[in-house]
């Protein structure tokens, strides 16, 4: 018992370590998620974003996959997902940076080099001013197709350190979203989907415990 | 033998009140800065409170609202500046990156360590790597690493077909997370399994491992957050004893069923072992992020950026060392390590 206690501590050298700091190949499994629990609980938007699927494909042949030249003309599913990701960002404390230099912040006192910034994520991504004139509260896609501030929407940070796998993992969400939305519709299961959300939980990711849904074959 | 042991005793007492004596001092960072923030209180700063809401997420949110968009607060003694003024952030984060371009470091990272993964590494060598790793997303890139997409895609609609049949509710993220790690073994690794359809694979297995919580290593992740004076020496320990036992399960097997394997170390031997087989075979025509590292790859076991902690990146700057396009076959390994923990991380 000892030795697997000691095992489970120490048997991991520095990347383990790292991870448990980030703990995340959940995160665009969470994304996923989190779509879900907005298309099941929204009917009127799923019913949306599937027309929207429709528009782009053949019906004759259902079973080809959606290409990526496909996908990146789909303007409305990227608005789904960015407004998803504005909902619920998947990491949000988790983007910081070092000062190296001195550094003055407005109206307070000079920051010295090597201090901590971080940002608070959900400020910024339900901030009535940045996202007006729609409430924030409320899930809206079209919010998108006004220019926002650059700094509104962070969900993969900013700047030259952002997320270096954000195209893939928009590109692998919306492949993997268009493909089920054409064959299924996601059926919301009452209490059973809705209360995993009441109660997320904050693993660096901040994700539901799971996503509970029925599935029905679209006609 | 009683005066020793008083004597020792009196040397830990004076030595922890001059400790914490020390941080008392610290604790006046944002007063004499005039940033608002929560009082800290001794030894844990604001890091109960975090604590007792589980998490920072819901506790920040409060703070700003009582504090506003700039605010200050203590993680042990450790001073972290909150900001969500989005003026201020575009400086941080854009127009003064040149300043701002390291990451908080991660409790058990030596970020000067031989080999570090893109999103530890600081200075010249996280430009030299994030240079080389840049292209791996490019459009032409993304659009030839579709197909494996697709195929993970297909996988995944023939499990959910089961449960439509069967018309009852289900966990479908169990299934968009084996669907998400599919993808990381195709894309990121270069390897095709069967984890979608068989939950006992040993490639699902061991990823998943490397994720699941463990009460002992969040005592040592606050042990370095509250004590930070400590990490170098707690960094040194756990490598030790990881190599330590991981050796000992090598030369006796018998060790093996007491101590269980390390999944990060399984992983990064199969990763290790994917670069030499590609390496052997040339070039196979399929695109994926592995082989998009090896063209770049060195011959050299490491590169010496002279990354100091306090260099100063430039996106512009030019740099002349010839190795600035090229990759070690560790620092694949370990970026790759890196892909599988976080696809939609900064």
């Amino acid at each position: 018992m000892f030795f697997y206690l000691v095992s489970q501590l120490f048997l991991r050298d520095d990347f383990l370590f790292d991870s448990i700091v980030i703990a995340g190949y959940e995160t665009t499994s969470t994304a996923l998620s989190y779509a879900t629990y907005i298309l099941a609980t929204h009917p009127e938007e799923q019913r949306k974003l599937q027309e929207h699927i429709d528009d782009h494909f053949n019906p004759e042949t259902d079973d080809t996959m959606p290409t990526y030249d496909l996908i990146s003309g789909m303007d409305y599913l990227d608005m789904f997902i960015r407004e998803t990701l504005r909902m619920f960002p998947i990491a949000p404390s988790v983007i910081t940076r070092v000062s190296i230099e001195d550094f003055h912040l407005k109206d307070m006192g000079v920051v010295p080099a090597g201090t901590i910034f971080s940002i608070d994520m959900n400020a910024l991504h339900y901030d009535p001013v940045l996202w007006g004139p729609e409430d924030p509260n409320e899930f809206h896609p079209e919010r998108f197709e006004t220019k926002r501030h650059p700094m509104a929407w962070i969900p993969f940070g900013a700047g030259p350190r952002n997320c270096i796998g954000m195209r893939f993992s928009l590109l692998e969400m919306k492949m993997l979203l268009v493909r089920l939305l054409k064959t299924y519709t996601l059926i919301d299961c009452g209490e059973q989907t809705r209360k995993p959300f009441q109660q997320l939980e904050e693993r660096i990711v901040v994700s539901p415990e799971e996503i509970v849904v029925r599935l029905q074959r679209r006609e | 033998m009683l005066l020793i042991t008083g004597i020792l005793a009196t040397l830990l007492i004076v030595l922890i009140g001059t400790y914490l004596w020390q941080i008392q001092k610290s604790y006046d960072f944002f007063l004499r800065r005039n940033i608002p923030g929560p009082k800290p209180s001794l030894f844990f700063g604001n890091y109960l409170e975090v604590i007792r809401n589980k998490g920072l997420v819901f506790v920040v949110k409060q703070w700003t609202k009582k504090y506003g968009r700039i605010f200050g607060y203590f993680e042990g003694h450790t001073p972290i500046v909150v900001v969500s003024d989005p003026d201020i952030l575009q400086d941080i984060f854009i127009k003064s990156f040149s300043k701002f371009h390291s990451r908080r470091p991660s409790p058990f990272v030596d970020p000067n360590a031989k080999v570090v993964s893109l999103f530890n590494s600081i200075g010249l060598r996280w430009k030299r790597q994030r240079f080389v790793l840049n292209p791996t997303f490019s459009s032409v890139k993304l659009k030839q690493m579709s197909p494996l997409i697709q195929h993970s895609i297909q996988m995944f609609m023939s499990k959910l077909n089961e449960y439509c049949d069967k018309n009852e509710s289900f966990d479908i993220f169990t299934f968009y997370k084996r669907f998400t790690m599919d993808t990381i073994w195709s894309c990121g690794f270069g390897l095709d399994t069967d984890m979608q359809n068989n939950p006992h694979d040993p490639y699902l297995i061991n990823s998943q491992k490397v994720f699941q919580r463990n009460a002992l290593r969040r005592v040592a992740f606050l042990l370095v957050l509250l004590v930070t004076e400590l990490k170098p020496i707690l960094v040194k320990v756990f490598r030790t004893l990881s190599i330590g036992i991981n050796l000992i399960r090598q030369c006796i097997p018998a060790t093996k069923r007491l101590m269980e394997g390390n999944p990060v170390l399984w992983i990064t031997k199969q990763a290790d072992e994917m670069i030499e087989k590609r390496k052997q075979i040339g070039h196979t025509g399929r695109t994926d992020i592995l082989q998009l590292m090896i063209d770049s790859m060195s011959d050299s076991d490491s590169i010496d950026d002279h990354s100091g902690s306090h260099e100063k990146t430039d996106d512009n700057e030019e740099i002349e060392a010839p190795l600035v396009r090229k990759i070690t076959k560790h620092e694949i390994s370990a970026n790759v390590f890196l892909f599988s923990k976080s696809i939609v991380f900064t």
